[in-house]
């Protein structure tokens, strides 16, 4: 009987023993499983993570002492749903763990996900002041412009300055030390004093703000207020202050007039959800916060609101509080005012009612009103210039007036002295290697090169101020460009022909001038013509060139390759900007009649042979130079008699020929072939006998 | 011919409306480029009392270059030479584009108030008017007298 005793204790110890085993291995089993869950979270396979935690969660529910494990395991799950973006499942398993009863406020990975469902396609391109700082969206309190042609604040210029690229245009400001914008200056100081003024007093109010006077930094925003009235900075600076004050009913106030105003500026929102939230009113804050963000261009500072945002919302005891808090204070209110009182309260108790509502649907309701927002931002077409709708003075085409060509500005430049030009009149400027005209500091390679821009600014302002008087600048530059070339500058230098390549080497002023015209003129073409000293002016004939390339450097000077087009004969002459200008006659050849052909072809064969004889006199030095510049000697073409400048070759041939300037301009003005010929024949003959090379 | 920039026709109809008191330019019937200017001496200098007479033309490339200005009148002054010639920094080196025709005369009418003989154009003038400046003013005054006045 013993035995058998001994027997079942024994019996009952391994039943225990193997049940405690079985126990001990799930439990191990369970461990290594949290463990590839965490993996699988940290490697960012989200979907995984949510499986594996769901599963882990469900194991785990019935061990009684791992209530912290399983907190942690509940957030792991919620976390990546949120992170797989299965935001609405993940929000009911917050609320789940959020109800059973106080907990750490670890939401970053909600308040990150949302974030990014809100932003998924980005900010909506959002409608600005063209008149307005691009930094603050103040009238531009002594403007500086960047490279890029925006301008902005001097005071908003070095808060920035660690960005070297424009938030407007996301182009490179330039360098970094920048003076005044002496035009726009005068112009803001003309059209918007009392804005300056405002302006002055909200600056005042902010730095009060920040030394915690908050009663007179409040002071200085009601005085701004009444200059300016219903400015959105000042009111969304206005709305911090009182909220500071705990005036957050009147904050609130502020910022809706924000938001009427400026419906697409993220900060009007973020004022309305701080002043709705400090009201107990967190649902439509959190809803307020989420439209700030869905127009924020950089949301994730606002992350850390976020999960306070929904810290509250998700917090039953809070949300309970806040309801009572607004009974209350109904109460309170309909006791002072027995009409609207009853009213009220049913209106409140209804409202707390609707509040019942799920988290989740709060989430939807939340996504929707953050989409709808961006969407009107998207189609918002008004504009928003308020400034040139408020200039105290009129504006006058001499406040745009160029000191340069005295007329309105064309395409306007800023240099870094802070002195505007029109774009061509500035170019001009550093043809002629002058410092700034206005005051004689020099100008540097910024303003020279492709880093220059146009101010925005003064374009702007004078396209909504003057809008008649910049039409027809406007159009007086386009009829300038479209009007048909009747003359054609001439370069002064020596004698181009037909097919044959011409470098030249620009340094002279007007002819820097000259040839940036012929670049933007879609031609690209001028004349060339030498100087004939025995006359005293350029010769009567010349090339026309097409520029092929244009190399341009720091100093101003270029080099141009260009390629002789056609030969001309001068009819009239004239001047343009120091350059000149002639109206030409191209020049074709007569036709070869038929009974001459025979000759001229003869005569053709025997110049081209002699050609040959004269080059291979010539040293290796000098040919491979020749080619280098002129290139090979071009094959004789088929029809080469009936060119309207005959075959290639004679012209490359005129233009390696050491000849005086007068015979080039005459041999060049020669239409009749056979006697251009001769004349060349003639020349190699002299050579060759004279074995001058 | 070209037509006038406006910069020249706007300065022109500046110079006719608004004359710089002392200084008349006005533009020559058959080129807007060239100005008849008569300059009146300035008070208390050895010119005071004389109308001298100047041509000024502004070049193709005005404003980009200086014009060009010459005193017709003769005139006894160390920074101007016996052809009329103007030892001037605005007119040569420090020329700068938004200076205008008026600011250029209303130089020249300051350089009659302080002649500078340190930076002499006529050497005979400006070494008597180092050595004996008072000489000097008597020879501008009896030049002044004699070439530019009643006539």
């Amino acid at each position: 009987m013993n035995v058998l005793k001994v027997l079942l204790v024994q019996l009952l110890r391994l039943l225990v023993w193997l049940w405690c085993r079985k126990r001990t291995k799930q439990q191990s089993g369970t461990m290594n499983l949290i463990g590839v869950a965490h993996d699988a979270f940290n490697s960012r396979d989200y979907g995984l993570a949510t499986e594996l935690y769901k599963k882990c969660v469900s194991e785990l529910d019935g061990v009684a002492d791992a209530a912290a494990t399983r907190l942690d395991l509940q957030f792991g799950y919620a976390d990546s749903m949120a992170n797989s973006g299965r935001l609405r499942d993940a929000v009911a398993v917050y609320a789940r763990i959020y109800k059973r009863g106080c907990v750490p406020d670890r939401l970053r990975h909600l308040a990150t996900a949302l974030i990014g469902a809100l932003h998924a396609d980005g900010p909506p391109p959002a409608p600005f002041d063209p008149l307005a700082c691009v930094a603050c969206g103040s009238v531009p309190r002594q403007p500086v412009s960047w490279n890029c042609g925006h301008c902005v604040c001097l005071k908003c210029d070095q808060k920035h300055s660690r960005d070297a690229h424009c938030p407007r245009c996301g182009k490179s400001k330039g360098r970094s030390r920048r003076e005044v914008n002496v035009l726009i200056n005068t112009l803001v100081q003309k059209f918007w004093p009392k804005h300056l003024e405002a302006a002055a007093l909200r600056d005042e109010g902010n730095s009060l703000f920040k030394g915690g006077c908050l009663k007179e930094a409040l002071e200085k925003y009601n005085a701004s207020d009444k200059l300016v009235k219903d400015y959105p900075l000042t009111l969304a600076n206005r709305s911090h202050v009182l909220l500071s004050l705990n005036r957050a009913q009147v904050a609130l106030a502020d910022a809706e007039t924000v938001i009427k105003i400026w419906p697409h500026w993220p900060k009007g929102y973020f004022r309305k959800s701080l002043a709705l939230s400090s009201l107990g009113r967190h649902d439509d804050s959190l809803i307020a916060l989420a439209c700030c963000i869905a127009l924020e261009r950089n949301p994730h500072p606002l992350r850390h609101d976020m999960c306070l945002a929904l810290h509250h919302v998700l917090l039953p005891t809070l949300r309970a509080k806040s309801a009572n808090f607004w009974i209350k204070r109904r109460k309170r209110a309909s006791s002072d005012c027995e009409d609207s009182g009853d009213e009220d309260l049913h209106q409140h108790q209804q409202r707390a009612r609707a509040r019942q509502i799920t988290v989740q649907g709060l989430m939807d309701r939340m996504l929707k009103a953050a989409e709808q927002l961006q969407k009107n931002t998207k189609s918002d077409k008004r504009s928003i210039d308020f400034l040139s709708k408020e200039t105290t003075s009129p504006a006058e085409v001499v406040d745009f007036e160029c000191v340069l060509c005295s007329r309105t500005l064309w395409r306007p430049v800023t240099t870094h002295c802070g002195h505007t030009y029109c774009w061509t009149c500035l170019d001009r400027c550093i043809d002629y290697n002058h410092p700034c005209p206005l005051c004689m500091s020099p100008l540097t390679e910024g303003v020279a090169g492709s880093e220059r821009s146009v101010l925005d600014f003064v374009e702007k302002a004078l396209s909504l101020l003057l809008p008649e008087e910049h039409r027809q600048r406007q159009q007086q530059e386009q009829e300038q460009s479209a009007e048909p070339q009747r003359r054609i500058p001439v370069f002064v230098c020596t004698t181009g022909f037909p097919g044959t390549p011409c470098p030249l080497f620009i340094y002279e002023p007007r002819y820097r001038l000259m040839i940036r015209r012929a670049i933007q003129n879609e031609s690209r073409q001028f004349g060339m013509a030498a100087y004939l000293e025995t006359e005293g002016r350029y010769a009567d004939f010349g090339t026309l060139l097409e520029i092929r390339d244009a190399l341009s450097f720091n100093t101003g000077c270029s080099i141009v390759t260009c390629v002789g087009i056609s030969r001309f004969k001068v009819l009239s002459r004239g001047e343009k900007d120091g350059y000149n200008l002639a109206q030409v006659e191209l020049l074709k050849d007569e036709p070869i009649p038929d009974e001459r052909l025979e000759v001229v072809t003869a005569l053709h064969n025997e110049v081209r042979t002699r050609a040959h004889t004269w080059l291979s006199f010539l040293s290796e030095k000098c040919r491979s130079e020749i080619e280098q510049t002129f290139g090979c000697m071009p094959e004789i073409e088929d029809d080469w008699f009936a060119l309207p400048d005959g075959p290639q070759w004679t012209w490359w041939l005129m233009a390696i020929l050491p000849l005086g300037s007068k015979l080039k301009v005459g041999i060049l003005g020669t239409t009749s072939l056979e006697k251009r010929l001769r004349a060349i024949n003639k020349t190699l003959e002299h050579l060759t006998s004279r074995n001058i090379i | 011919m070209c037509s006038l920039p406006r910069r020249i026709i706007k300065e022109t109809q500046r110079l006719m409306q608004e004359p710089v008191p002392g200084i008349s330019a006005v533009p020559d019937d058959n080129n807007a480029r060239y100005f008849h200017v008569i300059v009146t001496g300035p008070e208390d200098s050895p010119f005071e009392g004389g109308l001298f007479k100047l041509e000024l033309f502004l070049p193709e490339d005005y404003p980009m270059s200086a014009p060009k200005v010459r005193f017709i009148t003769k005139i006894y002054h160390p920074n101007i030479d016996r052809l009329g010639r103007i030892c001037l920094d605005i007119l040569k080196d420090k020329w700068s584009p938004a200076l205008q025709i008026r600011t250029v005369l209303l130089s020249i009418q300051a350089l009659l108030s302080a002649p500078n003989p340190d930076d002499p154009l006529a050497n005979d003038v400006a070494e008597l008017w180092k050595v004996n400046e008072a000489e000097a003013i008597r020879n501008a005054k009896e030049w002044t007298r004699r070439y530019a006045m009643d006539n």
